[in-house]
């Protein structure tokens, strides 16, 4: 085929497949790769965000939490809960949307591909933890220095 | 009425302000014992909710002995006072400071929590001091469906439920009408002497100063006891002129 047709590159499946998945590797991976470290930096941001405004919000509250004898440690430990669920919430709610979107792609196009093991969802589940984590960390200064003694001003 | 259970010794208690040190408290002595009211007195910005945080662990003094059941609080880190909070005191503030997101059984539990009391045992303490302050029907309502003597009640729930041994109650009657500053002072009257924890108020409040076992006077940082007749009420009738609604003050004759 190469000699009859000068310029044209003839394949085996296995070579096609072989080289489909080199150009896919080499350009396209790096790219996804670099967009979910950005969406896992964005996400463990906007969370931590969302987390430190409703820490400004109830800053009498956890004054009064303070004023009752509760610990700074204890206080961080009631804000990386809420973080956590906020963040496991997403977890379910991000899992979900991932399953009927594939299955809808699969359904309307049958050649399309989506294989989601086990393996990614934990992957996918230990990240979030993660998140929840460091954006319940975010607001850690702030609970620190809330003051017990403004509860005391009407 | 013999142990003493707070203790102020020469307290002082001085703040920078724009360059300038401000004396709140001077030379401030006072002794709380067992089951008895004490009423603390005295214009607006003379030191009492000053005294009242240092009484409860929540600041030091500059100079001068805090001692809570015999234990100076002076010395303490952060932690210690943290854990003398939640054990030994309680408090009642002026504008309730229930935690909106609970109800009010829940906050009442909080501080049971917070002393290691949970689950059932936490309920039914909660249950028990809410229902002997007529609440036992609001035990599941979130403050905001609570009115201001209902909530103040919580509160007051709240401040007994660690089984401490102080109360400390700042304004806990500024927000509430006559009839029902009466009716709680006369709650924490009984709590008081029923469950042992003294009461410290500070309170502008001379229409409850009856109700008060000792009254003290501080006014530019020096506190001083008084007598009911020493006190003069100041303030504006309300329209219908009756004391009920008046808006009451107080200053030395």
């Amino acid at each position: 085929m190469n000699t009859l047709m000068p310029g044209l590159s003839a394949y085996t499946t296995e070579q096609f497949a072989d080289n489909s998945r080199k150009v896919l590797q080499n350009s396209l991976l790096p790219i996804l790769r670099v967009i979910l470290v950005l969406a896992v930096a964005v996400g463990t941001v906007v969370v931590g965000l969302t987390v430190y405004t409703s820490v400004i919000e109830k800053e009498r509250e956890f004054g009064v939490m303070k004023a009752l004898g509760t610990t700074n440690l204890n206080l961080v430990r009631v804000v990386v809960e809420q973080s956590l669920v906020s963040c496991l919430l997403g977890f379910v709610a991000g899992e979900g949307f991932n399953l009927i979107a594939s299955a809808l792609a699969r359904r309307a196009v049958p050649q399309f591909v989506a294989e989601i093991t086990p393996g990614d969802v934990f992957i996918v589940f230990a990240t979030t933890l993660l998140m929840g984590v460091v954006a319940g960390l975010i607001p850690i200064q702030r609970l620190v220095r809330v003051d017990a003694l403004a509860v005391f001003k009407a | 009425m013999s142990d003493v259970v707070l203790r102020l010794e020469h307290v002082t208690k001085s703040f920078e302000i724009g360059g300038t040190t401000v004396r709140a408290l001077d030379d401030v002595s006072l002794e709380v014992r067992s089951g008895e009211v004490v009423a603390i007195m005295g214009p607006s910005g003379s030191g009492k909710t000053t005294m009242l945080t240092i009484a409860g662990a929540l600041q030091q003094p500059t100079s001068g002995t805090v001692e809570l059941n015999g234990q100076p609080l002076q010395n303490c880190s952060q932690a210690e006072l943290s854990k003398v909070r939640r054990e030994q005191i309680g408090f009642i503030f002026q504008s309730f400071n229930l935690l909106q997101a609970l109800t009010a059984s829940e906050n009442v539990q909080y501080a049971l929590e917070l002393r290691g009391i949970k689950g059932k045992a936490a309920r039914d303490r909660a249950r028990n001091l809410l229902g002997m302050l007529g609440l036992e029907n609001r035990l599941n309502q979130l403050p905001g469906r609570l009115s201001g003597g209902e909530q103040q009640r919580v509160a007051v729930a709240r401040a007994f439920a660690n089984g401490g041994s102080l109360i400390l109650a700042d304004e806990p009657t500024a927000n509430l009408d006559h009839a029902r500053s009466i009716s709680l002072m006369e709650m924490l009257k009984a709590l008081s002497r029923d469950l042992g924890p003294p009461v410290v108020m500070v309170t502008h409040d001379l229409r409850i100063h009856q109700l008060a076992d000792r009254l003290f006077w501080l006014e530019g940082g020096h506190l001083r006891p008084v007598t009911p007749e020493e006190i003069h009420i100041v303030g504006t009738q309300g329209a219908g002129g009756k004391e009920a609604d008046a808006r009451v003050g107080a200053v030395l004759k």
